[in-house]
This record gives C-alpha cells, sequence and structure tokens, in this order.
C-alpha cells in the first residue's frame, strides 16, 4: 500500500536527512575527514541562532548571515587550525578521536553555555504554508525550499571538484596533503574545505532546529544516524546519498500506515520511528568496504608508537595502585550525602576499564559500550525480576552479555579504525532505540537493592569488590601469555599470526569479555541509583566515555579509574557542561601526547627510575654493546612524534 | 625430485594462483626436504612472493596443494585451505620479507610468542590466569633459541630499538621458537651486512644439519651459493630450472637473467 499524502510527509523528513548526509559527504570530499562532529557542529550553530533570535532579539535575516556567514565557517576555520591540521599525519584513528574529542566539546560548550535545555521555539528561516497539489495534497514551501538547497549543494560540489581547478587541488589536498602542499597552498585550501563543511553543518542545523527540538543530545544523536545513509553511499557518491536519504524518509512515512496485529504494533512504531538507525546498521552491516583510506594499525594513533609494556610488576606502578586503593576507599567515611554520589565511581570506573579490554588491548575501538552496559543493567533486573537472588543476578545479567558482545563483535573484527568504530556506535544505538527506548522491555523492572544492601556504604564496598575483580581478570589480559599474545597482535596483525596466534577469535574473546565487563559496570550503575535510567546510557555518552578513556591513556587500566573518579568529581563539583569539555579538550590534544595521561605518567615515572638502573651497556658483551650504540643512535634519528 | 614414500618436509603439487588476468604462480610443483636448504631464485615479478604466501596461507591458491610431512611414520598434514595461524601450529614458521615484530616487547618475549602460541590454548583459562601447563619449556625454548642466535645479551631490549640485522635474527628466532618442521625465509639477507650474512649462512645450515627443512626466498646469489642444497629458478610464475645452485646460476637462462638484469 502507498500513500501519496505520507509520502509527502516523508519527502520532508527525507529532505532534511539528505541535508545533513550531503553536508557529512560534502565535508569529507574537501576535507578527507569523516567528521562525526558534524552532529554537533550543528547543533552548536543553532544554538547560537537561538540566542541570536530569542535572547539578543536580532532580526532573522541579520542573524542568519551571523550565525551562517561568520560563526559556522569560523568555527571550521579554528578547529582546522588548531586541530586538525596539526594531526594531518596521525592517521585514520588519531583524526576519529580527534572529531571525537570536538563532538565532546561542542556538546559541553552547549551544557555550558544553555544549560543543556531544549528549546520548541528554535527560529525557523523557511517560509511557512505550503503548496496545493492535485487530489488535496499538500507540500509544505519548506520542503521545496530545502530540496532546491539539497540539490544546489550537490550538484555545485560535483562541478566544483570535478570541473575546476580549484576542484582538483582540493582533491590533490584530501589524496596526499604532503605531497600536494608541495604544488598548491594546501594549507589555505584545507583551511577553506573546513570552512565550506562548517558552514554546511551550521546550515543543518539551523534547519533542523525548528523541526525537532533543539536539543544538545537527541539532535546531535539524529544526525550521526542520518550516517547511514552517508555509508550507504560509500562516502563517495552524492547522487546515491540524496535518493537514499529520501527513500528511507519516505519509508519512515509509509510504515506509518502499517497496523498489523497489536501486539506487534510496538515492534512496527519502532521500525518507523528509527529507520535510520536501522539503516546505519544494516549498511554497515553490508556494505563491504567504505571508499576511504583507513589506518592499518588498529587502534593506531592511539597508544604511545613502540609503547614499551613490561609484564613484571616493577614498584612504580605499585605505588599510584596503593594510593588509588586509598582514595577509592575514603567515601566508606563519608557522610550519607556524600556517598551517595561516590556511589557513580566505581561502577563508571568498570565501565571504563571495559572500554581499556576493548580498544586498549585488544585495539578494537569500541565506541559502542553503553549499549552493552545498558544491557547488563536490563539483564540484572529482569533476572531479579524472575525471582534470581539479586546478588547472583548482579554477575549472571553481565554474563548474558557476553554472547551477546561475541555476536556483535563477530562482524566488528573484520573492521579497522572508522569503520569499525560507526560498526559499533550503531549496535549501541540500535540497542537503544529498540530496546532501551521500548516500555515492554523496560517497564516494571526491579532494580531495588536488596535487604543488606540498602546501605549505601555496604553497596559501595560491593562496589569496590567488583572493580576488584574487573581488575583482577584485566590483568591476566595484560600480563602473561596472553597479554603478549595481544601486545604483539596490536604491533603487527600478521606477524601475531605467523606465531600461531588465532589473532580472530582473540580478537572476538577479548571483545565479549570487554561487553561483558561493561555490561556489570551498568548493572551496578543502575543498582546505584535503584532505577533504571536509558539516558544512562545513552549512544552519545558512550562516544563522550570512550573520548575520557582516550585521554587518561587507552591501554590504562588504572587511568580509566582514574578517569572515572576524576569525571564523577568534576560533574558533582561544577556545572554539568565542564566535564565534557575538558574530556573534548584532552581529546583535541591527544595527537599530540600520544597514550594519554596515563603515558604521560608512565614516561615521568621511567624519567624517575632512569638513575637508579645501571646503565644497559656494562651488562653488555662487547658484540653487544656495539649493536646497543647502534640502537640509541637510530632511536635519536628516529624524529620525536 | 627426492620423494617417495618416507618423504619429510613441505611438499607443493600444481600450485596456481591468478590475480585477475595474470597467472603469478602457474602450476607448481616443489618439495622442500626436511634436513637440507631449499632456494627459490627468480627476477622480481617471478611469482617466489606470491608462492611463499599460498605455503603459509597468507594468500589462498587457487589450484593446487601444500602437504607437510611432519614425521617418517604419521600421515602428510594438509595445508591447503588451512587459516595462516593453524599452519603455523601445525609446524611451518616464517619470516617476512619487510620486518614484522612486535616492536612493544623486548627481544626475549618476541621469541617467547613465538613458543607460547604454537599450540592452542583455551582462552578462557588465560583470562583466569591459571598457570601455563608449557611455562617452563616455552622458558627453556626461549633461552634455547636466544643463545643459538647469539641474542642472550639483547634479551630484555626493546624489538623496536634494534638495527635491521638483529631484527632479522629476532624474526628468525620467533619463527624458531615454535619448533617447526618447515622454516620459510623471505629474502632473510637483505639488510644485513656481510659479516652478519655469514653468520646467517652459519646458522641455516646447523638448522637444516638438525632435520629442518628451510625453503629460501633470496636474490643474493653468494648467500644461496653458500647456503643451499638446491635451487629452484622461477620465471613469470613456473619453476624452470632445478639442480644445485652452481648449476642453476651456470645455466644460461640463469645468467641471462641475472647479468642482463644487473
Amino acid at each position: 500500500m502507498f500513500y501519496a499524502g505520507l509520502a509527502l510527509n516523508g519527502l520532508a523528513i527525507g529532505c532534511v536527512a539528505a541535508l545533513a548526509a550531503v553536508g557529512l559527504l560534502a565535508t569529507y570530499r574537501v576535507t578527507g575527514v569523516f567528521n562525526i562532529a558534524f552532529g554537533s557542529n550543528a547543533v552548536f550553530c543553532a544554538y547560537v541562532m537561538w540566542q541570536c533570535v530569542r535572547v539578543w532579539h536580532l532580526p532573522l535575516a541579520v542573524a542568519a548571515l551571523l550565525v551562517l556567514g561568520i560563526v559556522a565557517p569560523g568555527v571550521g576555520l579554528v578547529l582546522e587550525r588548531f586541530v586538525y591540521r596539526p594531526l594531518r599525519r596521525s592517521g585514520a584513528s588519531g583524526l576519529l578521536v580527534a572529531t571525537l574529542g570536538v563532538l565532546v566539546l561542542q556538546l559541553g560548550l552547549v551544557f555550558l553555555l544553555w544549560g543543556g535545555r531544549s528549546y520548541v521555539d528554535a527560529p525557523s528561516l523557511l517560509p511557512a504554508g505550503s503548496v496545493r497539489l492535485p487530489g488535496s495534497l499538500t507540500l509544505p514551501y519548506a520542503t521545496i525550499v530545502e530540496l532546491c538547497v539539497v540539490a544546489l549543494i550537490a550538484v555545485l560540489l560535483t562541478f566544483l571538484l570535478r570541473a575546476t581547478r580549484v576542484g582538483l587541488m582540493v582533491r590533490a589536498v584530501v589524496d596526499d596533503r604532503d605531497l600536494a602542499s608541495a604544488l598548491v597552498p594546501a594549507d589555505r585550501l584545507a583551511a577553506g574545505g573546513w570552512a565550506f563543511g562548517s558552514f554546511l553543518a551550521g546550515v543543518a542545523g539551523v534547519l533542523w532546529a525548528p523541526i525537532y527540538h533543539l536539543d544538545p543530545y537527541s539532535l546531535t544523536l539524529t544526525v550521526l544516524e542520518t550516517m547511514g545513509v552517508a555509508v550507504l553511499a560509500r562516502l563517495t557518491s552524492l547522487p546515491i546519498a540524496v535518493v537514499a536519504a529520501l527513500a528511507i524518509g519516505i519509508g519512515q512515512t509509509e510504515l506509518t500506515a502499517v497496523h498489523p496485529a497489536a501486539r506487534w504494533q510496538g515492534l512496527v512504531d519502532a521500525f518507523h520511528t528509527n529507520l535510520f538507525v536501522l539503516v546505519l546498521f544494516a549498511a554497515l552491516m553490508v556494505v563491504p568496504r567504505l571508499g576511504i583510506r583507513d589506518s592499518g594499525a588498529a587502534g593506531g594513533g592511539l597508544h604511545r608508537q613502540g609503547a614499551r609494556r613490561t609484564s613484571r610488576v616493577d614498584h612504580i606502578s605499585r605505588l599510584p595502585l596503593g594510593a588509588l586503593s586509598l582514595v577509592l576507599a575514603l567515601p566508606l567515611f563519608f557522610d550519607p550525602a556524600d556517598l551517595r554520589a561516590s556511589l557513580a565511581v566505581p561502577a563508571l570506573a568498570v565501565v571504563f576499564v571495559s572500554l581499556v579490554v576493548a580498544t586498549g588491548y585488544a585495539g578494537q575501538i569500541s565506541l559502542g559500550q553503553a549499549g552493552y552496559a545498558g544491557l547488563g543493567a536490563l539483564f540484572m533486573a529482569k533476572l531479579a525480576g524472575a525471582g534470581v537472588p539479586w546478588l547472583l543476578a548482579l554477575f549472571l545479567g553481565p554474563l548474558l552479555v557476553v554472547p551477546l558482545g561475541w555476536l556483535t563483535g563477530y562482524p566488528a573484527i573484520h573492521r579497522r579504525g572508522l569503520y569499525l568504530a560507526l560498526t559499533t556506535f550503531a549496535t549501541a544505538a540500535v540497542v537503544a532505540r529498540f530496546v532501551f527506548a521500548q516500555p515492554v522491555f523496560v517497564g516494571a523492572l526491579v532494580v531495588s537493592r536488596p535487604r543488606g544492601f540498602t546501605d549505601d556504604h555496604w553497596f559501595y564496598a560491593l562496589e569496590l569488590a567488583c572493580l576488584l575483580l574487573a581488575l583482577l581478570l584485566v590483568r591476566s589480559l595484560h600480563t602473561g601469555p596472553m597479554g603478549r599474545a595481544l601486545v604483539a597482535m596490536r604491533d603487527s596483525e600478521t606477524a601475531a599470526v605467523s606465531a600461531g596466534i588465532d589473532v580472530r577469535r582473540m580478537k572476538v574473546f577479548v571483545f565479549a569479555c570487554a561487553a561483558g565487563l561493561a555490561g556489570l559496570g551498568g548493572a551496578l550503575t543502575t543498582s546505584a541509583a535503584q532505577a533504571f535510567n536509558p539516558t544512562d546510557f545513552d549512544p552519545v555518552q558512550g562516544l563522550v566515555w570512550f573520548a575520557a578513556v582516550a585521554v587518561w591513556g587507552v591501554d590504562s587500566a588504572l587511568g580509566a579509574v582514574v578517569g572515572a573518579a576524576a569525571l564523577v568529581a568534576v560533574d558533582v563539583g561544577t556545572v554539568s557542561g565542564v566535564s565534557s569539555l575538558l574530556i573534548g579538550i584532552g581529546a583535541v590534544l591527544l595527537g599530540r601526547f600520544p597514550g594519554g595521561i596515563g603515558a604521560a605518567v608512565r614516561r615521568a615515572g621511567d624519567w624517575a627510575v632512569r638513575p637508579v638502573e645501571r646503565p644497559l651497556t656494562r651488562r653488555l658483551s662487547p658484540a653487544g654493546r656495539a649493536v646497543a650504540r647502534a640502537a640509541a643512535a637510530r632511536a635519536r634519528e628516529r624524529p620525536v612524534s | 625430485m627426492s620423494g617417495g614414500p618416507r618423504f619429510r618436509g613441505v611438499r607443493i603439487r600444481g600450485l596456481r594462483r591468478r590475480f585477475g588476468g595474470v597467472t603469478a604462480v602457474d602450476d607448481v610443483d616443489l618439495d622442500v626436504p626436511a634436513g637440507a636448504v631449499t632456494a627459490l631464485i627468480g627476477p622480481n615479478g617471478a611469482g617466489k612472493t606470491t608462492l611463499f604466501h599460498c605455503v603459509t596461507g597468507l594468500d589462498a591458491a587457487d589450484a593446487g596443494t601444500v602437504t607437510l610431512a611432519p614425521q617418517p611414520d604419521r600421515p602428510a598434514v594438509l595445508l591447503s585451505g588451512l587459516p595462516p595461524h593453524a599452519r603455523a601450529r601445525a609446524g611451518v614458521a616464517w619470516t617476512f620479507q619487510r620486518i614484522e615484530l612486535f616492536a612493544g616487547l623486548t627481544v626475549a618475549e618476541n621469541i617467547r610468542v613465538g613458543a607460547e602460541n604454537r599450540s592452542g590454548r583455551p582462552l578462557l583459562s588465560g583470562l583466569l590466569g591459571l598457570p601455563d601447563p608449557r611455562r617452563a619449556a616455552v622458558r627453556a625454548v626461549t633461552g634455547a633459541v636466544l643463545e643459538r642466535l647469539g641474542l642472550t645479551a639483547l634479551a630484555d631490549v626493546s624489538a623496536g630499538s634494534l638495527p635491521t640485522g638483529t631484527m632479522r635474527l629476532v624474526e628468525l628466532g620467533r619463527a624458531l621458537a615454535a619448533e617447526p618442521t618447515a622454516l620459510l625465509l623471505d629474502e632473510p639477507a637483505s639488510g644485513l651486512d656481510d659479516h652478519q650474512i655469514v653468520r646467517l649462512a652459519e646458522v641455516l645450515r646447523a638448522l637444516a644439519a638438525d632435520g629442518l627443512a628451510i625453503l629460501l626466498v633470496e636474490h643474493d646469489i653468494r648467500f644461496v651459493t653458500a647456503v643451499a642444497d638446491r635451487a629452484y629458478l622461477m620465471v613469470a610464475g613456473r619453476v624452470l630450472l632445478s639442480g644445485t645452485p652452481d648449476e642453476v646460476f651456470a645455466s644460461d637462462l640463469a645468467r641471462e637473467i641475472y647479468i642482463g638484469e644487473s
């Protein structure tokens, strides 16, 4: 059954999606960076627009000129100069983390400046009213204008890139900036590309805000979900992106006319409201390869190159461990009000440790830990509701997440860099929309703590025990044969295979372990709050977590624990937005300090013990000494990266 | 061609690999017997490395079989169709043309990884931190390999900071630590100085004397002559000549290729 009226409504939705997708693709085509921060950039511009019109009462035209003509391109220029230009040699993973950092930073800024409030009175640039079509159908002017904008951008960009000298130079810069810089003004072209991309984000944001609510998280997520369209177009074809976006929009509204048996209605509703998420997920599963150069090293750019990882426990690493245990035990002596806030720390720390396992140890960028954390919480609550003793459910629930992690991790293992990141993010988004947002699943959950653990002191102690357990499990992934095999796998997959390591199985195994750990963290989070709160496990939240862990050092479990404590402390101690802002700044700077804070501390530790250690050369034979000298010379020759 | 029912080593039969319209390896038969060094020589683009990858499993052959006969009294293992790590566990070890080391590990740890993973251990027991039953054996093998290659003094040095020649030795050590039946080396002498080449030749001769089946893909004529028992000349995907290195290098075809080329 096809309804023309519904199709026209769908066209409106599709148009808006096409606008975002075309903006995303255009940015990619002119900068070479798949800009995950496109959504937050759009949101930021939309908020500035709201401020100009609703608070400063500027005329609409002036405000539009200010936002789209100055603010949006300005943001792009600033980001290019201070974030992306210094990172131009750091590969796909480094850029991915940087874009993620920009996203978190911009969200933090929105929270800080506007308190994260959502507004329904975002000013609309589009004319009201609609055209009457035969058959008592109407087509809003707004849709027509949007269609024209989309077509204009697509045609203009295609012409610019294919047929002009500037387009050729832009393509050269995108392809190999270093090489191109010898022939063309690469920096200026790249800056122009970013200004243009940022301008498109501004257009998308300003046009979107009046249609959806102006809300930092949901609007960012909505834009992120249109990435499915970009993936379908394999990040190359603008026409495919436009057609796909329109088709999905129309499909979405056509589905509202489907009325199956009552018990399935919820599912159909979930489908038609979340078709874009599904398309993102399906596209990532189906499209074999993106038209994209991806970094060869899994998780490269996050680790310090050739980072020395001893398998022995040295005294230096024991010191912070002791101090950390003391600090973590302190809340046990807090008064109830302060203790309440501290309850979030161990729970979040377990989730962070799971990120270290997936990304730091296995080299699998995982933006989907929020999904697994939420599933762990959900399973625990369901089991507790079914009569399983609470303490047992607390561990059994997360254990049930492990097979799901295995299942979803399997397609992910063939992917790397950006593609892997998108796949894990899509998984979290699907879970969030189809499970956490469905009353069928999250209604009537039993999440209250049983007798004995209603007292926060006892519960906090239990949380600490869980964290300790997690750290102990993680230890065997870090040291011993398994730790060595994982480092080997990260350093060179081909060599790891030649040594007999079953790289695929190992990756999926570790990924599934990480999912289980995240589930435990989620179960603890929900138990601490005694309520299943879907916003705790929002996919965008997962992005913030990833950035936070990256900043503290993606291969440092202790760093993850400290990071969780710091995040909660900043959130409790300051206004909302500060923590995101700090994490964002950290992630943006990460390209210059590979390995994050964890590696910096380790470096400081290495430096501190150096005078104590005997010089290596004294223990060597004459031949060995020659080799060591040559090695030292080589190390000196290498540029500091 | 040496052979018979009691053959030990790697046996390649009818191997073929096509890339689009180009046949990189065309119906190649080759034996790599235990206790000898077999060299595969030929000009650039002859298909040597493709053949090498088809044996290790890094590339999938379109046709033909690769078998490994580890013990005289046991049936041969069919390697074709197995993934690379399974071939490694079955007893084939190899090194890379472009050095691939674990830069984040020490020299000893690099070698240890080779020894540790030759048999698949349940991942769960590793996660739970259960003691490895092979721990003592792994230590012994690692120590022996370090000793044999003269790397003991460098055991605790980070592998990423070594000079090229030493890196090649560490790579060889990692391959040997798995106690393989067959050892495949892709241009092991490139980047080594004369002294190191002599040393490598000695090591390879000694390994062959211990019963290892060694296949060498190499350009260096002097090195091949010094170390190989038998050489195969590969041109455009086909094995055109075989014999002792001296015979092969003395042939008109080899002269044309090598002298004409350089």
